[in-house]
């Protein structure tokens, strides 16, 4: 919490802006790295100029798959941060 | 009774009958069927863990000439363990078939238990660093004081 609520008004601002921009750039990153990850597991053979049926499936399921365990990881990293800020918080209480 | 959305079975009067053969619809799977608010939560609480401080409970917060930069240092940083995490998770624990858009069971509770050996690693990790500086810093600190004694001769 101490990180962005300790700076000044206007300056939360400037942050928040910054926050929103490496946000955007942050999910065209995430985009181009599960491409590149699900072409390497996927797509094998270059006989055709087009993507075949298994591939194609192939490609699809790996993409909501990635999403599916990015969102999980998310949820446990959320509740890991909120269990450790609450340690903190308890040990912070316990000390004064 | 349950439905469960994945599969185009009739529901059947009592125990939901994905639990019978199906591993996909697990109750754990039922759950969490709710993507979208589950995306929901994931999303706020990717803008809220980001405002937590760095170091937790191990170093002092980085009270900086420029807040403005730590704070998007900060947060740049939380980015890269988050993306890192999920690529490393994703590389250990889902099978490279892909053959079916959902997560299996055991794959996620593997990525749960990825989750957090990957930040009890990163603490550790931390740890060792801080001691390798604190090294480096009193190393460098007794090579100054001692070009100083030898510089005052």
């Amino acid at each position: 919490m101490d990180g962005v609520q300790n700076l000044p008004p206007h300056i939360q601002g400037q942050f928040m802006q910054n926050l929103e921009q490496m946000q955007m750039k942050d999910s065209l990153t995430m985009y181009n790295n599960l491409v590149e990850r699900c072409f390497n597991s996927c797509v094998s053979s270059f006989r055709s100029k087009s993507l075949d049926k298994y591939e194609t499936s192939c490609v699809e399921n790996c993409a909501s798959r990635y999403i599916k365990m990015t969102q999980r990881v998310g949820l446990r990293f959320a509740e890991h941060q909120a269990m450790q800020q609450k340690r903190a918080a308890d040990a912070l209480g316990a000390g004064k | 009774s349950i439905v469960c959305s994945h599969h185009r079975h009739k529901p059947t009067v009592g125990r939901p009958h994905c639990l019978r053969r199906i591993p996909s619809c697990h109750p754990t799977q039922l759950f969490i069927q709710h993507r979208s608010s589950i995306a929901e939560i994931t999303r706020v609480k990717r803008k809220q863990i980001t405002m937590n401080s760095f170091f937790g409970q191990k170093e002092e917060k980085p009270a900086g000439p420029d807040p403005l930069f730590a704070a998007t240092t900060e947060m740049e940083m939380y980015t890269h363990l988050f993306n890192n995490m999920a690529a490393a998770c994703f590389e250990k624990c889902s099978s490279r078939k892909h053959k079916e858009p959902d997560l299996a069971l055991g794959e996620m509770s593997c990525s749960d238990r990825c989750v957090s050996k990957y930040l009890e690693a990163q603490e550790k990790v931390g740890v060792v660093l801080q001691k390798a500086n604190e090294a480096q810093a009193l190393q460098q600190k007794n090579l100054a004081e001692m070009q100083n004694a030898l510089g005052g001769r």
